[in-house]
């Protein structure tokens, strides 16, 4: 078919672009780069009030295509702040993605309210690291921490943090923070340590990269050994693959074609993952009575996500509908994580550890023993901090900040219905699918992959390559996953002895390393070179917050005494 | 084989695969069933009608992008570029790019959608105010005030 000139007739003054719907204009000035989408606000009325709106916000698309790519970033980013037609609240993403060297020397900052710095701090820093406001002006914090980085990045100064923290957990649940030297503190020689103390130092190290941050990463070490071995660590895998979530080879299989950098080995590996359905979330009304425990109840049947889960060999099933993050008291009984369906009937009182395939080893060990975890274990550690609000959705800059005593809606849009939890005994699959929960459609909407057992970690939020977390980022580079499986974990390998979390300082504009095994070596090899932060309990929470009700807590140690 | 009637009422015989490339379509087969009454389009005429499905033929054994690949495509980089096909089929006058744009935004064709956007986006790129006008005759209605609030802004913003 050739182009057709005889559409309806129009004049020369006619300005189609400029007729468009407003929704269509945005959707091609966003396509442009920022320099144009400027000149794009200057050519007409029209054109302007579009490019001004904030909810419409043309500009994001490309401050984010800025800030995401290698190059260094445009002119027009450095002062974007002086032009009025550009919507505030493009400078959360700035302010949270941009390098610290932009920030501090080259942008012009706007002029923010208390709480969109708030916002900028929570979504960039740890946690643990709001110590550093005092005066309670959260731009001073922010800038402030910003210095720090920049100071440590730059330079090998431990003035600001003489003692790194970092932590470890056993196999038998115990976690301690431990507390080095910062001028000596190598990660590996500290890992050798805790190994020698286990009598594990024959065990090579492995190094994980559990989530990236823009200015942190952190990292797991740790050895692997028999997965039939006494010394199993379960809280390893459990932190790594968060229970229920499951590796979905649909969108690394199209992704890892393109990561030139992805072994092709564990490519391969990847048609050996298990593709669970999604499990349906149920969103209740959020409120306090919500929150208040209903009676421990055996969990309710599911006998099509069971099967799948017996067929990949992991103990866990149906978890998505019993998860909430920590957000009210830990002794809550309705903040029971793990509760769940096994294969076996009397497993139907023990908790499930996890979502990958360790999981069947450490009920295993725990049957072994004629012990259960999880439900019948008081929930232990730290009431999470006011600043938490752990795993929640994009919070809009209004909102104030969720405190302990407030469930954050997200989480409340996680617990499970009352009527799917009262749910009792084994059940025939028609009955389990009339008490299925109706799914969050919001919720599912926004996750564009198919599981959605936990909201996006928000608070802080994690780096693109881990975009996704805690469930699994397409891309090539969340690891978390497919080094298992490369190094054998369906052959018997998994994580034995303890374990040690660390953090590691990057300059958000820091080179992505090229492969799992390079990143390893790399940690390995050059541990006293590169920079390190302190991580602490609150961290891991924020970041893993399913693993709070299997680790107790122990007191603080320094470097030589950690053994448990 | 499907039925659709233009707004200026022409008839076009379609296979079903073809038609269903449109969501609005596809929507209104899976509603109405087997059926032979025409399809009204009131919102496209038949120059654009033919050029869209000449479109959708083409593409009508690749499969649907689905929400997650839309998604998907949000949360990463978009770029402008376009496949080759696409940009020879896309190369018509600057109303018909107009028109197949707001065709496929009614008729619910986001591949379709994206490549005319994309090859608005890449006739802007580069370009300053003055030249855009020109480009698709856009008068400038900015008040004296505001040209000068805008230059004052410019030179503000630019980087010494």
């Amino acid at each position: 078919m050739q182009p057709s000139n005889n559409g309806p007739a129009r004049s020369d003054s006619d300005a189609a672009l400029d007729r468009l719907p407003v929704e269509l204009i945005t959707t091609i000035i966003s396509l442009v780069d920022l320099a144009t989408l400027t000149s794009v606000s200057q050519v007409s009325r029209r054109l302007r009030q579009v490019a001004s709106d904030p909810v419409l916000n043309p500009w994001r698309a490309p401050i984010q295509r800025a800030l995401q790519s290698d190059r260094p970033y445009p002119a027009e980013l450095l002062h974007l702040s002086l032009r009025a037609c550009v919507p505030r609240k493009n400078w959360l993403d700035v302010l949270v993605l941009a390098n610290p060297q932009f920030i501090l020397c080259e942008a012009t900052l706007p002029n923010l309210s208390n709480g969109e710095w708030e916002e900028c701090f929570r979504q960039r820093f740890l946690p643990s690291w709001v110590k550093v406001k005092k005066d309670g002006r959260w731009k001073k914090a922010y800038m402030e921490t910003m210095w720090r980085i920049q100071h440590r990045l730059t330079t090998s100064c431990t003035t600001n943090e003489a003692w790194r923290q970092y932590l470890v957990v056993y196999r038998g649940g115990v976690g301690n923070n431990v507390f080095n030297l910062s001028r000596t503190y190598n990660p590996a020689t500290a890992y050798q340590n805790i190994k020698s103390l286990k009598n594990l130092a024959h065990l090579k190290t492995h190094v994980r990269v559990l989530v990236q941050f823009s200015d942190v990463r952190l990292l797991l070490f740790g050895v692997r050994g028999h997965r039939r071995s006494l010394f199993v660590n379960p809280h390893a895998s459990m932190l790594l693959h968060p229970p229920g979530v499951h590796f979905v080879k649909k969108h690394f299989s199209a992704e890892h074609e393109q990561s030139a950098s992805v072994p092709a080995h564990s490519r391969g590996s990847e048609s050996q993952q298990t593709i669970v359905p999604p499990t349906p979330i149920t969103p209740i009304a959020p409120g306090p009575s919500n929150l208040s425990s209903p009676p421990p109840s055996p969990p309710p049947a599911h006998t099509a996500l069971n099967a799948s889960h017996a067929a990949s060999g992991s103990g866990l099933s149906s978890l998505a509908r019993s998860i909430s993050h920590p957000a009210g008291s830990a002794g809550n009984t309705s903040l029971r994580m793990f509760r769940t369906l096994s294969r076996h009937t009397e497993a139907s009182t023990h908790s499930a550890p996890s979502g990958s395939s360790s999981g069947a080893g450490f009920g295993g060990i725990l049957r072994r023993f004629g012990l259960s975890n999880g439900a019948s274990v008081p929930a232990r550690g730290r009431v999470p901090p006011a600043i938490s609000a752990p795993i929640s959705n994009p919070v809009p800059l209004s909102l104030p900040t969720p405190t302990p005593a407030h469930v954050p809606q997200s989480t409340s849009a996680l617990v499970p219905s009352t009527s799917t939890a009262s749910t009792t005994g084994p059940s025939t699959s028609a009955s389990a699918t009339s008490r299925r929960p109706r799914a969050n459609k919001a919720l599912l909407n926004h996750a564009p992959k198919s599981m959605c057992m936990y909201p996006t970690l928000r608070h802080p939020a994690p780096n693109a390559i881990h975009a996704n977390y805690p469930d699994y980022t397409p891309g090539g580079y969340d690891w978390r996953q497919w080094m298992d499986t490369d190094d054998g974990e369906d052959d018997g390998l998994a994580w034995v002895g303890p374990i040690m979390i660390t953090a590691q300082l990057i300059g958000s504009s820091a080179p992505l390393p090229s492969s799992a095994r390079d990143f390893e070596d790399d940690i390995l090899t050059r541990g006293q070179e590169l920079t390190w932060a302190s991580v602490g309990w609150d961290d891991l929470w924020v970041v893993a917050p399913w693993l709070r009700e299997h680790i107790r807590v122990a007191a603080s140690h320094q470097e030589g005494d950690a053994g448990v | 084989m499907v039925n659709l009637v233009t707004s200026d009422n022409e008839s076009f015989t379609v296979e079903k695969a073809v038609a269903s490339r449109s969501v609005l379509i596809k929507n209104m087969l899976e509603d109405v069933g087997e059926s032979d009454q025409p399809i009204p389009l009131p919102n496209v005429t038949a120059s654009v009608l033919k050029k869209v499905l000449e479109y959708c033929d083409h593409h009508k054994n690749e499969p649907m992008p689905t929400s997650e690949d839309l998604a998907a495509e949000d949360t990463r980089k978009r770029t402008t570029d376009i496949g080759e096909w696409d940009q020879k089929f896309i190369q018509v006058d600057q109303e018909m790019l107009f028109e197949i744009i707001l065709a496929a935004n009614y008729l619910d064709i986001k591949p379709l959608l994206d490549v005319g956007c994309k090859t608005v986006a890449n006739m802007i790129k580069g370009k300053t105010p003055e030249e855009i006008r020109k480009l698709f005759n856009i008068v400038n209605d900015f008040t004296p005030e505001e040209e000068a609030q805008i230059k004052k802004e410019n030179e503000w913003a630019e980087d010494r």
